[in-house]
């Protein structure tokens, strides 16, 4: 089963999104800040980010950057999580090199069939 | 103000947890603890959507909501919003059809806007109908001449009246109080989506008639025009250079001298007969009304003598319009000017800007309450005053420096920055050391701020316990000056 990263400081929506997905069959791993993230990363080669954008040590559009700029793991599908949506944070979202976009409340049909789709399950 | 996205992330919480239980319900067979999770949920939810709405809207207020322009095919966007929204329809009994037959469906705009836009007057409609029929229906047009397109969304509802209507898209006002309590919605859904509409650089209009059902409709430019949006980024700054009403029976003649007055900057209001032009004005207070003279029931030389007679509108500019030239008899009723059909724009704006610029009593109201504001906002337009205002300091520095009015009356508490740093800024600032303020307060001022308040106000007044009169003195005594 494929593995998700999930990048997020808020203990409720990473405790929330994990169970979830984990309920869903997906195995989880999860970082706390955007700098953990992009290490997380590089060892376990997840197979689909999920990055939470506003997080403590290095935010989220920076650790997107970053994870694009890394040939090792540039190829590695990230989903940006953004609270309400602001047209300007879809494109920074993009601008950063995210691959697709999700606005909290998360749904989670709506998230599950962007995640299937990204790993062409 | 407190802290919208901490808000945000508690409701998150709160609708995701109790979804997630729901879902443990249901594995369970807890059939009665299914439906009570789901009243939180849906209560989350509505909170959820309110703030969110109130963030968009003041973040339209403060001239920093942005759009995003790309070019898309409509077709595969409003499959997915009538999915998405179908649930919701077929809750009180309805059926939604979407009739759309396009030629090229590709449109270039903001699809988030447009997609907010059609869910918005969507879920209206389901609200407020019962076992009906709700219809979407999408056309291409010419609008401004450049091909547009025409969203409508007809529902079989209550329906409203016209000075309901009229009411309509302004922020928290639904179309009677008790809808509120029937039908929920934050009542802000309509003035967001007439706003993003704007910026989308179309119009948006509604047609009701109690008991038969309304018709919201939208159009669109089919390519973004980004001088349109810059235009309504700029208005929305509160920067417009006036507003006008026009109230013409035809609805081409409204349109086409609205697109005259729009492209110059103004704001448009517009009513189809003279008992809606009427109110229209006395809510509205537009800077000038464009009146037809020659309408069904009731025409313009009665409404014209209506507004001269009445004390808050005699004083509002009025500019004939008609295809009988009897100028001598529209400047006696006490009409500005007087221009025969088919309107020349060029005679039409040199009127219209020769009224905007007699508005030199321009003032900044500066509060955090808009009740407060509202109310020095009536009496001061009252007395002929271009009224310009600011909910907190730093949006009243940041108006300060884009255009100095006449007069700034200030309130002090106020967030973020209040009254005595901008007051402190103001003086300090280069041009605007000399701009008369008169401070208007609730605050127990000590015997410091109050000796320091003298020394750089012109003026302070006590809210409450006063009031009009009191402002109005101020006024007249710092006008006298």
């Amino acid at each position: 089963m494929a593995l998700i990263l999930i990048v997020e400081d808020n203990d409720m929506n990473l405790d929330m999104l994990s169970r979830r997905l984990k309920r869903k069959g997906y195995d989880i791993l999860a970082a706390r800040d955007g700098k953990d993230g992009v290490e997380q990363a590089r060892i376990s080669k997840p197979d689909l980010i999920l990055m939470d954008m506003s997080l403590p040590v290095m935010d989220g559009w920076e650790a997107t950057r970053t994870i694009k700029a890394d040939p090792e793991v540039a190829n590695i599908p990230v989903v940006a999580l953004t609270a309400h949506a602001m047209a300007s944070d879809k494109q920074k979202a993009f601008d950063a090199g995210c691959d697709d976009f999700y606005t909290k409340p998360i749904e989670l049909p709506g998230l599950l069939a962007i995640i299937s789709r990204l790993l062409d399950e | 103000m407190w802290h919208l996205p901490c808000v945000q992330a508690r409701l998150n919480a709160i609708i995701g947890y109790s979804e997630m239980l729901s879902e443990d319900a249901a594995d369970m067979g807890f059939e009665t603890a299914i439906e009570d999770l789901e009243k939180i949920m849906a209560s989350g939810r509505h909170l959820l959507s309110l703030i969110n709405d109130v963030l968009d809207l003041s973040k339209i207020e403060a001239g920093k909501m942005e759009i995003y322009v790309e070019t898309f095919d409509l077709k595969p966007l409003l499959d997915e919003v009538t999915s998405t929204i179908e649930p919701l329809i077929a809750k009180n009994g309805n059926t939604l059809e979407l009739v759309c037959d396009l030629s090229s469906g590709q449109i270039e705009t903001d699809k988030t806007k447009l997609r907010q836009n059609l869910f918005n007057l969507l879920s209206n409609a389901a609200k407020f109908t019962e076992n009906g029929k709700i219809v979407l229906s999408v056309a291409e047009v010419v609008s401004d001449q450049k091909a547009a397109f025409r969203f409508a969304v007809r529902d079989e509802g209550i329906g409203m009246s016209p000075e309901q209507s009229g009411k309509l898209f302004q922020a928290f006002v639904q179309a009677d109080q008790s809808t509120t309590r029937n039908f929920g919605g934050t009542g802000l859904g309509l003035a967001i989506a007439q706003q993003f509409t704007r910026m989308m650089g179309g119009q948006i209009s509604v047609e009701s008639t109690p008991g038969v059902g309304s018709v919201f409709s939208f159009t669109i430019p089919a390519s973004f025009d980004g001088a349109a949006g810059e235009d309504t980024q700029h208005r929305a700054d509160g920067q417009s250079i006036g507003s006008v009403l026009i109230v013409d029976d035809e609805e081409e003649a409204r349109s086409a001298v609205a697109a005259i007055v729009k492209a110059e900057g103004y704001d448009v209001l517009m009513a189809g007969n003279a008992e809606v032009g009427l109110r229209m004005a006395r809510e509205k207070m537009p800077d000038a009304v464009i009146l037809d003279v020659i309408m069904p029931e009731r025409d313009g030389w009665s409404m014209l003598k209506e507004m001269k007679s009445d004390p808050i509108l005699c004083e509002m500019p009025v500019i004939l319009a008609t295809i009988v030239a009897d100028r001598e008899m529209g400047l006696a009723f006490g009409a500005v000017e007087h221009l025969t059909k088919p309107i020349d724009p060029s005679v039409l704006l040199k009127t219209l800007n020769g009224i905007a610029d007699g508005l030199e009593k321009d003032v900044l109201i500066v509060d955090d309450d808009v009740a407060t504001r509202n109310l020095f906002r009536r009496i001061l337009t009252r007395e002929g005053w271009n009224v310009r205002e600011a909910s907190d300091g730093r949006r009243a520095l940041t108006q300060l420096q884009t255009r100095k009015p006449t007069l700034m009356v200030l309130d002090i508490m106020m967030p973020h920055v209040d009254g005595f740093d901008v007051l402190k800024s103001v003086r300090a600032t280069k041009g605007l050391s000399d701009l008369p303020v008169i401070v208007a307060t609730s605050k127990d001022l000590t015997r410091e701020e109050m000796s320091w308040l003298k020394d750089n106000t012109s003026e302070v007044i006590h809210k409450g316990e006063t009031g009009r009169s009191d402002l109005l003195a101020a006024l007249k005594r710092r006008l006298d000056h």
